[in-house]
């Protein structure tokens, strides 16, 4: 891109086609104060603040909106843009609560320090200042409207970039305030992301959880990475005293690949360190009960219990890479881990690439059209599908979507597939062929017209979402690394645990049905959570490692508590490469304390092999009446946040069978049915839900639910289901 | 002359008349542990937290008082009270590390830390030194008491 030289201050500084006065100023280090101007969000210029002179105009301007021109002549300290903005800060500061002293933004506000080093010595204002008096409660968030500045950060976070729209400014002039749309967080479909509590310059949204808890100039900061799902997002934890307080994620700080954008587990989900249900001792089974014993019994015991016998492992995937190296040298390479379906999806893109691996997230930044395959990836995933909605807003991406169910995605992508489940295989080999071959006509205007315009770009390719999770996984696997590998361009496998990619990479992934061991070891995982539909194998002895009391306490022998993702320091083999994590926090447990104590087995580490084929995968999903059934879980879902976070919990939804409103006319109850078991469900007519499939969305796995799954793990999408009248 | 002094004895009844003027007057020497001397009105003591007449503390927690002080002396809980106010759960104050400068005094916007004129708290246990909430606020209602008399 050219450049050209604008004047700032007397500096020449560097300037490119499209910049504004202020990203120049701000990369050449010159300081102009901002209110609504956020790095992260669309330039607004409504606090005014940031107003500069500009040689040749007759009036102040706004330095944020300000597009750079060649030979421009900016001054930004002159007596009277210093005049302005002491009168504009002066004006902001008339109506703002003196509540510093209790105001949780106190120390990190951006007020506040603007208000010190720009704004006016004293106040001419005699009049009595503004109460608007609102205070809207929502169960994560508050916004405390007497504190607002109006500056609409939030509103511009939460409609634009997130998507949401949620939040807006209701009356007018003197009387505006801040509020979602009808008083109600979760009524106005609030995800809590809690981005808009980030961005706020003043203490107006506060984190409701963090309310009055701490002050944040004293706390510890810790930049480590959240272990609750695949996007492996940095985060920022505030501790004091070894307790943590709360986690932010610092937008436009943050130099994680997640920018500092957060999901309701990431920034709410850490009040599982406290949660009740923590384990504090080791205990063993004696009789018919469990009795606490201490931390060199329990070694002991397992020691002797584990020598010389086979080992039913059972893993969940949100463990440290160094960890995992541990086990599988403790326990041995072959396991059952809640990663099997993105190892069935690995390995159909590995028979055509060759390596169990995937592209960085960030190489989709190098190309023209993301082609994105995957529904929910905002519910398994969900800074992902922020990100992947930030590339088309912020970086101007091309995003194309195939997939089966409607998408919040859709509003930014240039277009969109949607597909019945089983026919995801065929549409993806008419654009193999369509991509390339300009003249094939796969008698579908809509894969036409995608394929044209995939035809001849730079592009790359992302998969997630409940792909993993989908019956035909492997075979949507070589599908479209098939159509990655013709194109040359970058695949990535969004992983849905954030260690999945390390779990893949060390274990031999089996079947529950091929576990004939004679020990069954639990580490860090619930039967219904992490493996719906898998029973435990009958063994002599079952060994559980967990930081919670989970339903199975009640079936272990012995049981060790172990520490939890935030208290851990150690890496992830993530989507963004290896992400590091890093912990204050003290605990009387760990998982590598016991494992030290154990024999290893000397398992030598080979690479895995996967057979090259160089086809594309073979449709499995065959449809006639029944339905397909895909089991969802809610965003707070599928993670130990949804079963012990009390914050969480708060907004955790509810239990409901979605149908087509065609099928369904109006919401009763129904009788869900797979192969032979039923499940007594609330069923709602739906008209985003394509006819032909029904999907339930689940708070959290139960057992109920787990027997309805009864041999499909590790699949919860396009299961054959019939729906039957209660 | 020399030897009519000493034969006088001037020297020692000089002595002798400072001897005999302030033998009537009141002693000056205090007897310390049973008898104390009132502190001046400015003294600096150990601390208390006052309350205000409706008996919720005057505390906000603010944090200024333990920012302000050289030695890191003061520490505070808080939380979110039932009413969606702000409420101190802990506020303590470690004596061992003292200097009772008053800065703490100085910073609080609310004027909530005072400091008393107490100046006799040795204690055989170092960990009686540590002050909470529970003490402080007993010290404020004395302070309170004791400024009502001043004022008085």
């Amino acid at each position: 891109m050219e450049s050209f030289k604008i004047v700032i201050d007397g500096k020449e500084c560097e300037a490119f086609a499209g910049d504004t006065v202020l990203e120049v100023a701000e990369r050449n280090g010159i300081v102009i104060p901002v209110f609504c101007y956020h790095k992260e969000l669309r330039p607004e210029g409504a606090c005014r603040v940031c107003l500069v002179e500009v040689e040749g105009a007759p009036r102040l301007v706004t330095a944020c909106t300000l597009k750079a021109m060649p030979d421009m002549v900016v001054k930004t300290n002159t007596e009277r843009v210093k005049r302005a903005r002491a009168g504009v800060i002066e004006l902001i500061l008339n109506n703002h609560t003196l509540e510093c002293p209790i105001c949780d933004k106190s120390g990190e506000c951006e007020l506040q320090m603007t208000g010190f080093r720009n704004g006016p010595k004293k106040s001419r204002y005699r009049e009595k200042r503004r109460e608007k008096d609102i205070v809207i409660k929502g169960p994560l968030i508050e916004i405390d409207n007497d504190r607002c500045i109006l500056c609409r950060r939030c509103i511009r976070m939460c409609g634009e970039n997130m998507g949401n729209r949620v939040l807006g400014i209701l009356n007018r002039g003197y009387k505006a305030y801040i509020s979602p749309f009808n008083g109600d967080f979760l009524e106005g479909g609030c995800e809590h992301c809690g981005s808009c509590v980030d961005v706020c310059p003043v203490g107006s949204l506060l984190d409701r959880a963090f309310k009055y808890k701490d002050r944040p100039w004293r706390m510890d900061k810790t930049w480590t990475t959240c272990s609750l799902c695949g996007s492996g997002c940095t985060i920022e934890v505030d501790s004091y005293h070894g307790k943590v307080k709360r986690v932010v994620g610092r937008i436009g700080v943050n130099r994680g690949h997640n920018k500092g954008y957060l999901c309701v587990r990431g920034k709410w989900g850490w009040d599982i360190i406290y949660s009740e249900k923590r384990l504090k001792e080791p205990l063993l089974r004696q009789g018919d009960s469990l009795v606490k014993v201490d931390f060199e019994k329990a070694v002991e015991v397992l020691k002797e219990k584990l020598e010389g016998r086979e080992v039913n492992l059972f893993l969940e995937s949100s463990l440290t890479s160094e960890e995992l190296t541990k086990i599988r040298d403790v326990f041995g390479g072959k396991a059952v881990s809640d990663s099997y379906g993105y190892y069935k999806l690995l390995r159909g893109i590995a028979s055509i690439t060759g390596a169990l691996n995937t592209s960085l997230f960030s190489s989709i930044y190098s190309s023209d059209v993301v082609f994105v395959l995957g529904d929910f990836i905002e519910e398994f995933t969900p800074v992902i599908a922020t990100l992947l909605r930030l590339a088309v807003i912020q970086k101007g991406k091309r995003l194309i979507r195939l997939g089966t169910f409607p998408s919040k995605l859709d509003s930014v992508s240039f277009s969109t597939l949607l597909v019945p489940q089983e026919e995801i295989i065929d549409t993806l080999k008419h654009l193999i062929v369509g991509t390339f071959d300009s003249s094939y006509q796969s008698g579908n205007k809509e894969i036409d017209s995608v394929a044209k315009s995939l035809r001849g770009k730079k592009l790359s390719f992302v998969v997630g979402g409940n792909v993993p999770f989908s019956v035909e996984s492997e075979e949507i696997g070589k599908t479209v690394a098939f159509l990655a590998d013709r194109a040359g361009a970058p695949l990535v496998a969004i992983p849905p645990k954030a260690n999945s990619l390390k779990v893949v990479e060390l274990f031999d992934l089996v079947e529950p049905s091929n576990l004939k061991g004679e020990v069954n070891v639990l580490i860090n995982c619930e039967l219904e959570r992490d493996f719906p539909g898998v029973e435990l194998p009958s063994a002599d002895f079952t060994v559980i490692f967990t930081p919670f009391y989970t339903p199975e306490v009640s079936q272990a022998d012995l049981v060790i508590p172990i520490e939890l993702g935030l208290e851990k320091r150690g890496t992830f083999k993530g989507i963004e490469g290896e992400l590091s994590l890093d912990s204050v926090l003290e605990t009387p447990f760990s998982l590598l304390e016991v494992l030290k104590y154990l024999p290893s087995k000397g398992i030598s580490s080979k690479e895995k092999q996967v057979p090259l084929i160089k086809e594309p995968g073979k449709k499995v999903l065959h449809r006639k009446r029944e339905l397909l059934l895909t089991v969802l879980p809610n965003r707070t879902g599928w993670n130990s946040v949804s079963y012990y976070s009390e914050n969480v919990v708060k907004v955790s939804g509810k239990r409901e069978l979605l149908l087509n409103s065609q099928e369904l006319r109006e919401p009763k109850l129904v009788s869900l049915r797979v192969e032979n078991k039923e499940l007594q469900v609330q069923a709602v007519p739906d008209a985003s839900v394509p006819k032909g499939h029904a999907l339930l969305r689940v708070e959290r796995f139960t057992r109920d639910i787990s027997s309805l799954l009864r041999g499909n793990f590790p699949f919860l999408s396009g299961i054959k289901c019939e729906i039957l009248e209660a | 002359m020399n030897l009519l002094k000493k034969a006088a004895f001037t020297d020692l009844l000089k002595g002798m008349k400072i001897t005999l003027k302030t033998m009537f007057k009141p002693t000056v020497t205090v007897h310390y542990p049973f008898e104390k001397v009132p502190p001046r009105k400015r003294f600096r003591g150990i601390h208390a937290l006052k309350l205000n007449p409706d008996g919720s503390y005057r505390c906000e927690a603010c944090y200024l008082c333990a920012e302000m002080c050289p030695s890191n002396v003061i520490d505070m809980e808080m939380t979110e009270g039932e009413n969606g106010e702000k409420e101190l759960v802990d506020f303590t104050v470690d004596l061992t590390r003292c200097l009772f400068c008053g800065l703490c005094v100085e910073a609080c916007p609310r004027d909530a830390i005072v400091m008393t004129d107490i100046y006799e708290f040795s204690q055989y246990d170092i960990k009686k030194l540590v002050l909470h909430k529970e003490d402080l606020l007993e010290l404020g209602r004395y302070y309170q008491k004791w400024e009502r008399e001043r004022e008085r």
